[in-house]
């Protein structure tokens, strides 16, 4: 019985795991971490923890979960509230119908498509803060853009870490002849 | 060791697609229809802000620390390195300042005697209470903090944040157990200042960039590279004499203000109640409605 509730327990944290992760990834850009004056702001984790998961998991992120931490996010921005659920829903929804090429490709190819999706991203939130009033200099947008391209193998490669050991952890097929693998 | 790769066909009926596509069309709406009221109505964006800052509060207040403790830990790393260097400057600074609260002393005398002989109405006293930074929100388009104390420690929308240094900007929202503060270089910051040196009024302005600059000087303005910008009063929203930065450039580009307020150590702000709100409304929000231009 122990071993029964112990694996439900194993499946569902495996199963918030994304989820929580976007979370935690939303707080991180949020926190007051000391950073060079010249920079002053924090790179776009949450959508590049949200094209990860997408691309590997894609049936462990619910959409209203998704809207959740997008509203989360903007909320703690203090922007425009419901651009970035937007945002968040429409780049999974992009790389949903481009998943089969995404995971037979290498690494790359995930590369590639989260700098298409955060361009498209970047300017629809750019467009939208220029209607708030709020135009912001395209400098300010492009070295935003190069610091989380940049970012992005670093925070996938840690998540990566986390897809092998708690989303998808090693299993031992056992054949009928009794050799296991 | 065999990985199992999940699928990403299931067998889900088409009532569950169905409803599927239903929530995300639901969604999509809601997000459109909250981007239009956050643009056009204030009080909506500002209740559904707070809402989600009080509920995020707690979290923020809990991760929040072990960034605070690296940082003060790595502060004081480097400060043990820079030991003997900084006890010797320390020790030039203390003989200046002995001077200096000389002359403070004095003037301060001269003052009293100067306001009794104009019947001078002093400003009100200041009230002020310090409060942790828990978030940043680090974005591009949007310059603000977020603080540990809300309107349960008594602040106010309008007050001003300081650090050590100089000015940092005005509380927008309150909560009650947080409140957010715009700081001097969001795009929605306007501050009137003055040169100290030539006495020159300006308005501190704001780009998202971590470097303001200065709006409306006069056209034979002699404002130079290093003069001290503080802030002038006008308005009656800010007190005078409010430390905000000095200029580090005059040129092409205008008038750039390198802040004194030293945003990679920036762990707690002081909230100071002037006592002047009642002249001008509070601060707008980051995002100011459209079309309500009365």
């Amino acid at each position: 019985m122990i071993q029964t509730l112990l694996a439900r327990l194993r499946l569902a944290i495996s199963s918030a795991t994304p989820l929580l992760s976007l979370l935690f990834l939303t707080f991180l850009t949020a926190m007051p971490i000391s950073l060079p004056t010249s920079l002053q702001f924090t790179p776009a984790l949450t959508m590049m923890g949200l094209v990860f998961w997408s691309i590997n998991n894609p049936e462990l992120l619910p959409i209203w979960g998704i809207f959740l931490v997008g509203l989360l996010r903007d909320g703690l921005d203090g922007g425009v509230i419901g651009i970035y659920p937007l945002i968040l829903i429409a780049t999974y929804e992009i790389i949903l119908v481009q998943r089969r090429v995404l995971l037979a490709r290498s690494f790359i190819s995930a590369w590639v498509a989260f700098c298409l999706c955060f361009l498209v991203a970047s300017l629809a939130e750019w467009v939208v803060f220029i209607m708030a009033d709020r135009a912001i200099s395209f400098y300010l947008l492009a070295k935003h853009y190069v610091l989380s391209v940049a970012l992005f193998p670093f925070v996938t490669y840690v998540l990566s870490k986390m897809l092998r050991m708690i989303v998808t952890p090693p299993t031992i097929t056992i054949e009928l002849g009794g050799r296991t693998r | 060791m065999k990985f199992r790769r999940y699928s990403s066909s299931h067998n889900s009926s088409p009532i569950r697609f169905l409803l599927s596509r239903a929530l995300l069309i639901i969604l999509v709406l809601t997000s459109l229809v909250m981007i239009l009221l956050s643009t056009r109505d204030r009080a909506f964006s500002v209740s559904l802000r707070e809402i989600l800052t009080e509920i995020s509060t707690p979290f923020l207040r809990v991760l929040s620390l072990p960034v605070n403790v690296i940082g003060n830990l790595a502060s004081s790393v480097n400060s043990f390195s820079r030991l003997r260097a900084e006890h010797d400057q320390l020790l030039i600074e203390v003989k200046q300042l002995e001077q200096w609260q000389e002359v403070a002393r004095r003037l301060d005398l001269e003052n009293k005697e100067l306001r009794k002989l104009l019947n001078f109405v002093p400003e009100p006293g200041a009230i002020s209470l310090s409060a942790r930074v828990i978030a940043d929100s680090g974005g591009i388009f949007v310059r603000n903090i977020l603080v540990s104390a809300g309107t349960k420690a008594g602040v106010t929308k309008g007050q001003i944040a300081m650090s050590g240094e100089g000015l940092v900007g005005r509380v927008t929202d309150v909560t009650p157990h947080s409140a957010r503060i715009l700081l001097l270089t969001d795009l929605n910051s306007h501050i009137p200042v003055i040169d100290e040196n030539t006495h020159e009024r300006a308005v501190l302005t704001g780009d998202n960039s971590p470097i303001p600059h200065l709006l409306y000087l006069p056209h034979d303005s002699k404002i130079k590279k290093g003069d001290r910008i503080v802030t002038s009063g006008h308005g009656g929203g800010l007190p005078p004499g409010l430390p905000v930065g000095v200029v580090s450039e005059v040129g092409e580009n205008g008038v750039l203000v390198d802040l004194f307020v030293d945003w990679s150590k920036l762990d707690y702000v002081r909230l100071i109640d002037y006592g002047l709100n009642d002249f001008l409304p509070a601060p707008t929000s980051p995002i100011p409605p459209r079309g309500n231009h009365k």
